[in-house]
C-alpha cells in the first residue's frame, strides 16, 4: 500500500479491491488528543462518513463507492476516483465549476445533509462529473443555521486560498445554490451567513 | 531607526522602544502595566482605561529610560489603533498623538493583531508560516497571500481566550485566568466527555463553555483538564486541516494563550505529523506588548510616511484581513 | 421634553504649543458620538476651550467630560514627563 496523502482527517493509501484501484482511508490515532476523546471522534466519524457517503447517492450526488468499513480500526475502503481536485483547477474553470458546486451543496442541504468540510480540495472533477469526498464532519440536519456554516466555510476558503477569483466564484456558487434550494430558503440561509460572519471576527474581549 | 510602540487594546498598557537596522530588529525596552479586574469579573472597558490613564506617563518614561533614549531620539511613534476596547484604545492614541504633535514625530496607527504576527516572525525567524493567533480577542488561522493576511479558519463564536476566561470567572478567578486553569488541569488526568465541534477549519466553543460549567460537579480539576483537552484538540485539529490544505511548511503560534504548555505540546505534535517546522513566540512576548506595535510600525515606515494626525483614529473592530501590507 | 445642557471647560495659561498639541491629540476621537451630544474644541494663544453640549442624556455627558478630562491629564503628563 502506498501512502498518497497524510491528511488531517486520516491517512490515504492507494490499494486494490477486486482488481480495481481503491483508497483506504485510515483514521489513525492522534497522539496529541486525549485517547478517550480521540477514540470517540475517530469511531463516530468513520461511521458517519461511511453512512452519509452512500446515502447521498440516492439524491444524485456522485461519491466514491464504499467497499468495506471497519469501525474498530476506523478505516474505510472505497473507490479510487481519478481526476483533478477543484483546488488545482485553472482559474477560469474553477470559477465556472463553482456554479455546479453550489448546486451540489444545495441538493445536499435540501436533503438535510450538511457536509461540514466544504473546501475546494474535497471536490474531484472526474470524466466530466464532480465527485464529493470527505464526509467525516457531515451531519444530518434540517437547520438553516447549520447549512449557513457550510456556505460560510466555502466562502472563507474562496476568500483565502482563491482570493483573486473570490468574487466571481462566490457569485456563481450562490447562483447554483439558489437553483437547488429555491429563493425562500436561499434568502434565509444567506442572512444567517452574515450573522455568523458578524460573530467571530468582531469578537472583542468582554 | 528608533520606534516607540504604544499598546492599549485591552488589559495591558505597554510602551516599548525598538531599533531597526536593515531587516534586523532589537527590543531596547518593553514596559507593561496590566489591569486586573476584581475576582470573578470580566474586564470593564472604562475601568481598564482609567488604569491605563493612571499608568501611562510612568510606563512611557520607564520605557525610554530603560532603552536609554530620550523622546527626541525617536524617529517614529506607533500605536495600536485596533481592534480592541474603545476607551482603552483612546488612551494609547492620546499618548501617541501628544508625542507626535509636540515633538514632531511621524505617527503610525497599527493593527494590533498584525503586530502579534510580525513580532512572532521577528523573534522566531519564521519566514512564511501558517499562523495561529490565539488570544482574548482572536482565534484565527492565517496565511499571507497576495498582500494580505488571509483567514483560513477561525472561531464561529467566542475565542479561545474568552472560553478560558469565562469559565475561569465562573469558578471565581479574575481574568485573564488561563494560568490558573492550566495549573488545575495539571492536577488531573480524568477525562469527562465534552462536546467537540470542528467545522472544517473552523471551531465553535460556546457549547463547550456551558457543558464544562455543567460538569463542575465531577471536580474542578477534572473539569479544567477536560476543558483544555477538548478545546486544544479542536484547535489542533483545525490547525492540522489548515496545514494540510495550505501545504505550508512552517507553523507559528502567537497571542496570549500560547503561554499554555499543553496547547503548545499538542500543536508541536500536529507539526510532526504534517512534517512542518514549529515556531512559538517566546513567552514574555506572546501576550499583548508595546514591542509588537513598535516593530510593525518600523516595518510600515520602511514603505510609507506617517499618518496625518487628524486621521489617527481608533478602530474598535478593525479586521486584520483588511490591512494591505506592502513591506 | 428634553433639556439642553452645556458644559464649558477652559484650560488657561498653557503655552501655545501645548494648547495646539492638546487639540490635535484629542480631536480625532470626537467621532461616532452618540446622537444629541457634541464637543467642540477651540484653541487660542494660551488656552484651550472645550464646549460640550447635550440634549437629554446627562449620564453620557458626564461620562464624556470625565473621559476628555482624563485625556487632557494624560496628554499634559506625557509632554511634561519627557
Amino acid at each position: 500500500m502506498k501512502l498518497i496523502k497524510k491528511g488531517a482527517e486520516g491517512d490515504l493509501f492507494l490499494t486494490e479491491w477486486n482488481n480495481q484501484k481503491a483508497v483506504l482511508k485510515a483514521r489513525k490515532e492522534k497522539n496529541y488528543r486525549n485517547s478517550q476523546l480521540d477514540h470517540r471522534i475517530r469511531k463516530q466519524r468513520t461511521r458517519r462518513e461511511s453512512e452519509i457517503i452512500s446515502d447521498v447517492k440516492s439524491f444524485g450526488i456522485c461519491t466514491p463507492l464504499v467497499y468495506f468499513v471497519d469501525t474498530k480500526n476506523c478505516t474505510i475502503l472505497m473507490q479510487y476516483i481519478a481526476g483533478t481536485l477543484v483546488y488545482d483547477l485553472p482559474t477560469p474553470k474553477l470559477i465556472l465549476i463553482c456554479k455546479k458546486i453550489g448546486q451540489i451543496v444545495g441538493t445536499l442541504h435540501k436533503n438535510d445533509v450538511m457536509h461540514g468540510d466544504l473546501t475546494t480540495s474535497n471536490f474531484i472533477v472526474s470524466h466530466g462529473q464532480i465527485f464529493v469526498i470527505d464526509f467525516g464532519l457531515s451531519i444530518t440536519t434540517k437547520k438553516p443555521g447549520d447549512h449557513a456554516v457550510d456556505l460560510r466555510l466555502f466562502k472563507e476558503i474562496l476568500n483565502s486560498a482563491h482570493a483573486p477569483l473570490m468574487k466571481e466564484a462566490w457569485e456563481n456558487f450562490l447562483v447554483g445554490y439558489k437553483t437547488a434550494v429555491g429563493t425562500l430558503r436561499f434568502n434565509k440561509v444567506i442572512n444567517l451567513v452574515s450573522v455568523i460572519e458578524g460573530r467571530g471576527r468582531y469578537a472583542t474581549v468582554v | 531607526m528608533l520606534c516607540l510602540g504604544v499598546e492599549s487594546t485591552a488589559h495591558t498598557f505597554s510602551c516599548a522602544v525598538l531599533e531597526k537596522k536593515g531587516k534586523k530588529g532589537k527590543i531596547l525596552s518593553d514596559v507593561r502595566k496590566i489591569y486586573r479586574p476584581p475576582e470573578g469579573e470580566g474586564i470593564h472597558p472604562r475601568e481598564a482605561s482609567r488604569h491605563h490613564v493612571e499608568n501611562s506617563a510612568k510606563v512611557l518614561s520607564e520605557s525610554l529610560q530603560k532603552a536609554k533614549v530620550s523622546v527626541r531620539d525617536l524617529d517614529i511613534v506607533a500605536y495600536a489603533a485596533g481592534p480592541g476596547l474603545g476607551p482603552c484604545l483612546r488612551v494609547g492614541a492620546v499618548v501617541s498623538r501628544s508625542l507626535s504633535s509636540y515633538y514632531q514625530i511621524p505617527i503610525y496607527p497599527i493593527n494590533h493583531a498584525i503586530g502579534h504576527i510580525e513580532l512572532g516572525k521577528l523573534l522566531t525567524g519564521a519566514k512564511n508560516p501558517l499562523v495561529l493567533l490565539v488570544s482574548g480577542g482572536h482565534t484565527m488561522l492565517l496565511a499571507f497571500m497576495m498582500g494580505k493576511w488571509r483567514v483560513f479558519g477561525e472561531t464561529l463564536d467566542i475565542t479561545l481566550g474568552q472560553l478560558l476566561d469565562q469559565f475561569g470567572r465562573s469558578i471565581g478567578f479574575a481574568s485573564p485566568c488561563g494560568k490558573q486553569i492550566e495549573d488545575l488541569a495539571n492536577k488531573s488526568s480524568i477525562y469527562v466527555s465534552l462536546p467537540y465541534v470542528v467545522k472544517g477549519n473552523d471551531v465553535s466553543f460556546s457549547g463547550l463553555l456551558s457543558a464544562t460549567k455543567s460538569i463542575l460537579s465531577e471536580g474542578v480539576e477534572n473539569a479544567c483538564f477536560s476543558l483544555q483537552e477538548t478545546a486544544f484538540a479542536m484547535i489542533s485539529e483545525a490547525s492540522e486541516r489548515a496545514l494540510a490544505f495550505t501545504n505550508k511548511k512552517e507553523f507559528l503560534i502567537v497571542g496570549g494563550v500560547t503561554a499554555n504548555k499543553r496547547l503548545s505540546e499538542m500543536l508541536q505534535s500536529v507539526c510532526r505529523r504534517q512534517n512542518c517546522k514549529f515556531f512559538v513566540s517566546p513567552q514574555n512576548y506572546s501576550g499583548d506588548c508595546g514591542s509588537q506595535i513598535a516593530w510593525t510600525g518600523l516595518l510600515e515606515s520602511s514603505v510609507k510616511d506617517g499618518a496625518n494626525l487628524d486621521e489617527t483614529f481608533v478602530r474598535q473592530a478593525w479586521r486584520l484581513d483588511t490591512v494591505e501590507i506592502d513591506y | 421634553m428634553s433639556l439642553t445642557c452645556k458644559v464649558q471647560v477652559t484650560l488657561d495659561n498653557i503655552s501655545k504649543k501645548k494648547a495646539e498639541t492638546l487639540r490635535k491629540a484629542l480631536e480625532p476621537d470626537n467621532v461616532n458620538f452618540p446622537e444629541n451630544l457634541t464637543l467642540e474644541l477651540e484653541n487660542f494663544d494660551n488656552k484651550v476651550v472645550f464646549n460640550f453640549q447635550s440634549q437629554g442624556d446627562m449620564k453620557k455627558l458626564i461620562a464624556t467630560v470625565d473621559e476628555v478630562l482624563e485625556h487632557v491629564q494624560v496628554a499634559l503628563k506625557v509632554i511634561d514627563g519627557c
